[in-house]
């Protein structure tokens, strides 16, 4: 296992790099005068070739993300022009709600999600497994942007019962019940389509346990139904789901763009769009940089923990 | 000790599926009965209802005079204590995440009733009387061979010193010497516990080697049974003659 995880570890230090390129090519690539966007249509020449200057943009694309890259390891993802302030320290204010966000969800995706494919496959082809099925369908054909404006509609307009935004920091004043009550309905929309693509493979996942023969065997040595469907049945499908967890992780942390901008949640997406719309790109590399990389370490958790679980893929 | 009388099973189904139709037969202590048959014969679902894994549509599957369904309902470890399993595929028929030490200690603990620190310790003894070492204990079912795997599958179901042990196609997955050795072990096994088993197989000349008496199903009716060596001397039906001619022909 430690070899393993050594070697995983080295490898992130090329995934990483190239993950970084796209990054600042995704963004240094787009047409227009970044310089321009900031200072205005009426800013002069003379403004303008100095700013390039400032922010190397007068040097070409290899020694800018030479320059960028190196900034990157000193921990200085440079300053964000539409802010006036560190990248760095927007992004990580910004990550902490977005981390709350996708935490929430993914806690009930892993909840609602699991819960529901493993009933559905217990129930299987009976009401409560159809009934399961077409909400499942529906919420994996549903847009999460749709969804939100739906439950805002809802839970918002209809009945007043939650905000639709104006959350301005996870740290306010308002308190525990005032966070909750904004978390609920953009962690709502998030946690139904997630839990909806989960669902689904987790009830494939547990039909196909439930027919193999250890689930036989446990039941012909007479452990309780109990044992043989959480201890045994229920812990083995879990095994494959964990990289399918991973990935909703992964869209939780950076697919939250359109949530976070349809509730004003003051999270990384919506940083990004914010970022994006006034051309701010040492902000949008920052911002997409982490999540990117965020979305990389989840995936290497979770090869390092489904290979501790499954005692099969360590040969 | 086991028998069925006029037991039938039908799945449901457009034509139903009539996979055992008024079958009557019975298992004593310590016999070897053999179930032979085609594939859909019946053989498995025979075995899967007389081991309390599946119901019968019809007629009385009883272990003791008592039916095995009253048995699962009042005393479901008491009917388990005496009717173990092992089936087809070894590897597939032990949890893989659990490591052979847990799997074995379960049905020490939940059978036999051992304290959890017995039930690890008798392990060792466990594997020793079906020829493996201890130090295995603490090795995952995919670090076995086939052969290993379904010593560990036998050791697992004496575990609970049953009666009874039924064995669906046990050894069909296995190579021929393997098949041997596993034959061997299953014999010392009934020799030093007083087991019977019953015993599936559509391997006519196993069954011939292994089983004092035979059951011969075609589409879920007993065609023939009898003595072993009456039964392939001498068959009384058709169906029988071609399948022991399939197999001591070649």
């Amino acid at each position: 296992m430690l070899p393993y995880l050594v070697r995983r570890l080295l490898l992130l230090i090329p995934i990483l790099l190239g993950v970084s390129l796209v990054v600042f090519l995704l963004m240094a690539l787009i047409p227009g005068d970044t310089a321009q966007a900031i200072l205005g249509p009426f800013a002069n020449e003379e403004n303008l070739t100095a700013l390039r200057a400032e922010m190397a943009l007068d040097r070409p694309l290899p020694a800018q993300y030479a320059a960028w890259l190196g900034n990157i390891l000193q921990g200085d993802l440079g300053t964000a022009h539409s802010l006036s302030r560190p990248v760095a320290d927007e992004v990580f204010e910004r990550l902490g709600a977005t981390l709350l966000l996708a935490g929430t969800a993914f806690l009930l995706t892993c909840l609602l999600g699991l819960g529901a494919g493993a009933i559905m496959a217990l129930r299987q082809s009976t009401w409560v497994d159809r009934t399961l099925t077409f909400a499942v369908l529906a919420g994996i054909s549903t847009p999460s942007f749709a969804l939100g404006l739906v439950l805002v509609l809802l839970f918002a307009v209809w009945l007043p019962w939650f905000p639709a935004s104006g959350l301005y920091s996870v740290t306010g004043d308002g308190g525990a019940p005032d966070l909750l009550a904004h978390l609920a309905l953009p962690a709502l929309t998030l946690t139904l389509v997630t839990s909806a693509i989960v669902a689904r493979l987790m009830r494939g996942q547990m039909l196909e346990v439930l027919r193999q023969d250890f689930v036989r065997t446990a039941r012909a040595q007479g452990l309780p139904e109990r044992t043989v469907l959480f201890g045994h049945a229920f812990r083995n499908a879990l095994v494959p789901m964990i990289p399918v967890l991973a990935l909703q992780a992964g869209y939780l942390l950076g697919g939250a763009v359109y949530v976070e901008t349809i509730f004003a949640w003051p999270g990384i997406g919506r940083a990004i769009v914010a970022a994006i719309s006034t051309r701010d790109v040492l902000l949008a590399q920052g911002c997409i940089l982490v999540v990117a990389a965020g979305y990389v370490v989840l995936n290497l958790a979770a090869d390092v923990l489904q290979r501790w679980l499954d005692p099969r893929l360590d040969r | 000790m086991l028998s069925a009388e006029k037991l039938t099973k039908t799945y449901p189904g457009r034509p139903p599926a009539h996979a055992l139709r008024g079958v009557t037969a019975a298992v004593s202590a310590g016999e070897i009965v053999g179930v032979v048959g085609e594939s859909g014969s019946g053989k498995s679902t025979l075995a899967r209802i007389w081991a309390g894994l599946d119901d019968a549509t019809g007629g009385a599957a009883t272990l003791h005079q008592r039916p095995v369904a009253d048995w699962l309902a009042r005393d479901r470890l008491g009917f388990h204590r005496r009717v173990q399993y092992v089936f087809q595929d070894p590897v597939e028929s032990l949890n893989p995440r659990l490591a052979i030490r847990e799997q074995l200690a379960t049905p020490l603990r939940l059978l036999r009733g051992l304290p959890p620190a017995d039930a690890r310790d008798a392990v060792g003894e466990l594997l020793a009387q079906v020829g493996l070492k201890a130090e295995h204990a603490d090795r995952h079912p995919h670090a076995f061979s086939g052969g290993q795997a379904q010593r560990i599958a036998i050791a697992r179901a004496l575990a609970a010193r049953p009666e009874v042990v039924i064995c669906d196609e046990a050894v069909s997955a296995l190579d021929v010497s393997v098949q041997a050795d596993i034959l061997d072990l299953l014999r010392e096994l009934r020799a030093s516990h007083g087991l019977a088993y019953l015993f599936i197989t559509h391997d006519l000349a196993v069954a011939a080697e292994f089983c004092q008496r035979l059951i011969v199903l075609k589409s879920g009716e007993i065609v023939e049974q009898g003595a072993a060596n009456t039964v392939l001397a001498n068959p009384q039906t058709d169906y029988t003659r071609t399948l022991r001619d399939s197999v001591f022909s070649l």
